[in-house]
């Protein structure tokens, strides 16, 4: 008993500050906390996928709005309820990423990542042309939050929810990479010939890895599609894909607390920067990203690590 | 027929900027295994420098075009000194310099955004918006010298890979680098020289694109994909696959567009249809390659 | 500091000499989100320019209920969230009323913290149909040339001319949304469409369709894109294989960089714009802009003047800065006297429809001697 609970403790802690946060802030704050949540939440399925399992894809962010744009068309424009919506949209989650991974298991590095680009180019231009089914190049707007149990989800309510969904993904990735099928992703990630060559079936891993991460990718988007209760083409593009992927290089790939810091650095960082910066601060982003990867492989955390190192603090599991 | 023989004008002029971006990309893919998405930025900043020195300085076009090509080689080289030279040295994993040009991408086109600015501007065409005829083949004057030039290019190229030494050492770093090394080939200086080459090429077709269309922060996008999609479809290998690849991805959408009766916005996705359906069929190309590392 | 804020600064600054102390106390503050670093920043930075002569106007004329107005910039980079986000920033700081001048996305997206907060927004230059529908807010306004009013002026002017026509756009959000009103106005108003092509962002040439376009033996072209390059292709190949079908644009070909890009290639084009330089009210903004500016003004400068002098006015009408008041203030605006719009025309809005552009408020003018020539159609 005692060790489950020292087990769940620090999980415990985590959750208790993100709510306690999420009740003291309020209006502008709040808002950004929240999005910053949501980022959070798709930025560790994309680090699972390409820090761990090396996977260049670009498709990601289309996935995230793949989740947002399903739960809204299925449980508001056709007023479903939104448990059959939310497991129908994971439905096509699933289906998708298996249809963009099967046919792309043989590609590598920046081939791979060009494939999911045009898938990515693909989703948006199906998102424009929508008409009515995907509200076009406007979008989708003015619906209700959801209900559960009858208690309307929004405002600080939504945010508990948020943070549930950002718990249970870390959780279910957390499990995921400390699983035999986690050494194997984190194997054929960083050399696929010797993963083969001790047996391990690199397809059906690669295309695995590219399910679970894009579906969680989906879950996150489910979550964004009540935080304005708006969606539109605009949201899941590039841009957001090239914010994902700094935050995940510059906070430290591969592990989670890496990706956590990157996402908190980077959302604080613009917002201080818009100030006095403003029209500059991407230039700053991509300067900061080659200073990462040339000088600081490992990232922030790589240096937290080092800073922990030489304060004498014992080594956390990443 | 006089229609087709337009659009066969029009599919080299496409065909042109498509092959100089594909061949920017193979100059620095066959001896470094590097694919640098950048060169769709250097071509922007070509198109910049152009705007800079031709409608500006009003500088006269030949001394302007060698400006441009120089100035956009040096920034490529300074990158390739500064960033992908230390990564190499250190053995860092594969895909550590294309994130690191992946960076660099943002980086050149938010400081052209920011030293240009975003509206787009004008770029001189040398021989004005006239209209030429060549036999039945008929179009703008700035296509022709599009074609003219990328034809100058890939013979320039082609000779260079067939008849000269320094030809013959980037083929030999491609197939194996470091027997390549043994023979005393001296690597690093011939990936310095294969970043400006790539550069220089990138921007000439900046350059020669922006009189039709105005220069444009934003211009390099299309042509980074493109390029890379004439790449796939004629081969990773050759210099002749990168002129193939272009000019059949030209025609294929120059044709969709013109005589297919399906509704304009769905042409929009054939491109990326046939990126993907190279990428995943045939991710070697139409013609054959020597060894291609991934 | 960009160039913008100084020059905007600098005008407040200048019209008040005192503006550096008793500003932040004794002032009345209104919220704008606009676009400085966006997609949307080369078309609102020209909005701005209005913005600043108005408040300098207003400014000197003594201000609001007897204090300075102020404006409280907020840079949305024209991206939806971050639009909602600094719509949020903005009501925390306390302003009663937001102007917006970035694009319809970014303002749906901004209308879910205003409806939410009971802010009054404004909306002066957007042209999207659905802005005040999509979402019933009653506290958004739009003052913007709602692209169906502007469609269908176009579309009178072509009615009784053309028959057969094509119809030409690109491929971004806003030139497949025109292209579309375009469609279904052509096809009320019983035009046949005989061919529509779409020059897709980052081509290098418009042959092939302008060859399509030839093919269909059109009587005129409908232009409807958006993007400056792609519609720099299209006139330059249209020059270029001697085509001379009449071209109809959008808006778009209003802004003056055209003019600049395609110096001589535009004459006799037809474009929709909102502004008519022989009105009076233009007539006397024309003077005061060139005053300042040096430069010809045209519409998208009228937006923003016309925006900051309608929020004065609101807030005169009102009475205070409760929200409520100002929503109702704005609710009842009866023809208030604006620099767009066609010649005797006006603003006015009510609680029903809250879209103050009038509905026979846009004209079509010719280009001539690559200039912005004069109004030929006006109304409907």
């Amino acid at each position: 008993m005692r060790r489950a609970l020292r087990a769940a403790a620090p999980w415990l802690v985590a959750a208790a500050a993100l709510v306690a946060l999420a009740l003291v802030l309020r209006g502008y704050h709040a808002d950004i906390y929240r999005k910053m949540l949501v980022t959070a939440t798709l930025a560790l399925s994309f680090n699972y996928l390409f820090g761990v399992a090396k996977q260049l894809a670009f498709s990601h962010v289309s996935f995230f709005g793949l989740g947002a744009y399903g739960v809204t068309i299925l449980g508001v424009m056709q007023h479903w309820p939104m448990a059959p919506a939310i497991l129908a949209t994971l439905v096509v989650a699933v289906v998708l990423s298996l249809a963009v991974a099967i046919p792309t298991t043989r590609l590598e590095g920046f081939y791979l990542g060009l494939a999911t680009f045009a898938v990515a180019q693909l989703f948006t231009i199906a998102l424009r042309q929508g008409g009515d089914f995907t509200g076009g190049p406007d979008g989708l707007h003015g619906y209700a939050a959801p209900t559960l149990f009858g208690i309307e989800l929004s405002g600080r309510r939504y945010t508990i929810v948020i943070i549930a969904v950002l718990i249970a993904t870390f959780a279910v990735l957390r499990n995921l990479e400390l699983s035999y099928f986690g050494r194997a992703c984190r194997a054929v990630g960083d050399n696929s010939r010797a993963a083969a060559a001790m047996g391990i079936d690199v397809a059906r891993t690669r295309i695995l890895v590219f399910v679970v991460t894009s579906t969680l990718a989906a879950v996150a988007g489910m979550v964004y599609a009540f935080l304005d209760n708006y969606v539109n083409p605009n949201v899941f593009d590039f841009d957001l894909m090239f914010l994902i992927f700094f935050m995940t290089i510059v906070g430290g790939s591969g592990r989670q607390s890496g990706v956590l810091l990157g996402v908190v650095v980077l959302t604080l960082l613009s917002e201080s920067l818009s100030e006095v910066v403003g029209s500059h601060s991407v230039l700053i982003y991509g300067v900061i990203v080659v200073i990462a990867i040339l000088f600081w492989p490992s990232g922030l955390i790589g240096l937290v690590d080092v800073v922990r190192a030489r304060l004498g603090w014992g080594a956390r599991a990443p | 027929m006089r229609d087709f023989c337009e659009l066969i004008v029009s599919v080299g002029e496409g065909g042109g900027i498509y092959a100089l971006a594909a061949l920017a990309y193979l100059l620095v893919l066959r001896p470094t295994g590097i694919v640098n998405f950048a060169i769709g930025e250097l071509a922007t900043l070509g198109a910049f420098v152009g705007v800079a020195a031709l409608a500006w300085a009003k500088l006269p076009y030949m001394v302007g075009l060698p400006l441009v090509v120089f100035t956009v080689g040096l920034i490529s080289l300074l990158t390739e000194r500064l960033t992908v030279h230390r990564l190499i040295a250190r053995n860092a994993p594969v895909l550590s310099p294309v994130l690191v040009l992946l960076a660099m991408l943002t980086i050149y086109r938010q400081a052209g955004a920011s030293i240009f600015g975003t509206a787009n501007l004008f770029s001189p065409p040398p021989f004005g918006f006239s209209r030429i005829a060549i036999g039945p083949f008929a179009g703008a004057s700035q296509s022709f010298l599009i074609i003219a030039v990328t034809a100058v290019v890939f013979a320039a190229a082609w000779l260079f890979f067939e008849r000269t030494i320094w030809g013959k050492a980037f083929e030999a770093i491609a197939i194996d680098r470091f027997a390549a090394a043994l023979m005393g080939i001296n690597l690093s200086v011939a990936i310095m020289l294969s970043f400006a080459a790539g550069g220089a090429v990138a921007g000439l077709a900046g350059l020669l694109q922006s009189p039709l269309t105005s220069a444009s922060y934003l211009m390099g996008f299309p042509i980074a994909i493109k390029g890379f999609t004439a790449l796939m479809i004629g081969g990773v290998g050759r210099v002749e696959g990168a002129l193939v690849g272009a000019l059949l991805l030209s025609l294929t959408e120059k044709l969709v567009l013109r005589y297919a009766p399906i509704p304009a916005s769905y042409a929009l996705a054939v491109p990326f249809l046939l990126l993907i359906l190279f990428l995943i069929l045939k991710p070697r190309g139409l013609l054959a390659a020597g060894e291609v590392r991934e | 500091m960009n160039f913008r804020s100084v020059l905007v600064n600098a005008l407040v600054a200048g019209a008040f000499g005192f503006a550096a102390f008793g500003a932040s106390a004794e002032s009345v503050k209104v919220g704008i989100i606009t676009d400085h670093t966006g997609d949307a920043a080369d078309y609102t930075k020209l909005v701005e320019k209005g913005v600043a002569l108005a408040l300098k106007e207003v400014n000197e004329a003594g201000g609001v209920l007897g204090t300075p107005l102020e404006l409280v910039w907020e840079n949305d980079e024209n991206k939806p969230p971050l639009s909602a986000t600094k719509a949020h920033k903005l009501v925390d700081a306390g302003v009663p009323l937001i102007v917006q001048l970035s694009a319809s996305p970014a303002v749906l997206q901004a209308e879910s913290v205003t409806l939410e907060t009971k802010t009054p927004h404004l909306a002066p230059n957007q042209s999207g149909d659905t802005l005040t529908t999509k979402l019933d807010n009653p506290y958004f306004f739009q003052m913007g040339p709602l692209g169906s009013i502007q469609i269908k002026t176009l579309m009178a002017f072509a009615r009784s001319k053309y028959k057969r026509v094509a119809l030409v756009t690109d491929n971004s959000g806003l030139g497949i949304l025109i292209k579309d009103t375009f469609k279904a106005g052509l096809q009320q108003a019983g035009i046949e469409i005989v061919s529509e092509t779409i020059i897709e962002t980052g081509s290098t040439d418009a042959v092939p369709q302008l060859q399509r376009l030839r093919a269909s033996n059109p009587e005129a072209v409908f232009q409807a894109s958006v993007t400056t390059s792609e519609m720099a292709l299209f006139f330059r190949g249209y020059r270029q294989l001697g085509l001379n079908y009449p071209v109809l644009g959008s808006f778009n070909l209003s802004l003056p960089i055209y003019l600049e890009l395609l110096p001589g290639m535009l004459d006799g084009v037809y474009f929709v714009d909102v502004y008519d330089p022989d009105k009076p009210e233009t007539k006397a903004f024309i003077a005061k802009y060139e005053k300042e500016f040096h430069e010809p003004p045209y519409s998208l400068p009228a937006y923003g003047y016309d925006a900051i002098r309608l929020v004065a006015d609101v807030i005169k009408r009102a009475g205070s800065t409760d929200k409520e008041k100002i929503r109702e203030a704005f609710a009842s605006t009866r023809d208030f006297h604006t620099v767009i719009g066609a010649k005797g025309t006006t603003v006015s809005f009510s609680a029903q429809d809250r879209r103050g552009f009038p509905q026979n408020g846009a004209v079509v003018r010719v280009i001539e001697n690559n200039k912005h020539g004069p109004v030929v159609f006006a109304g409907f």
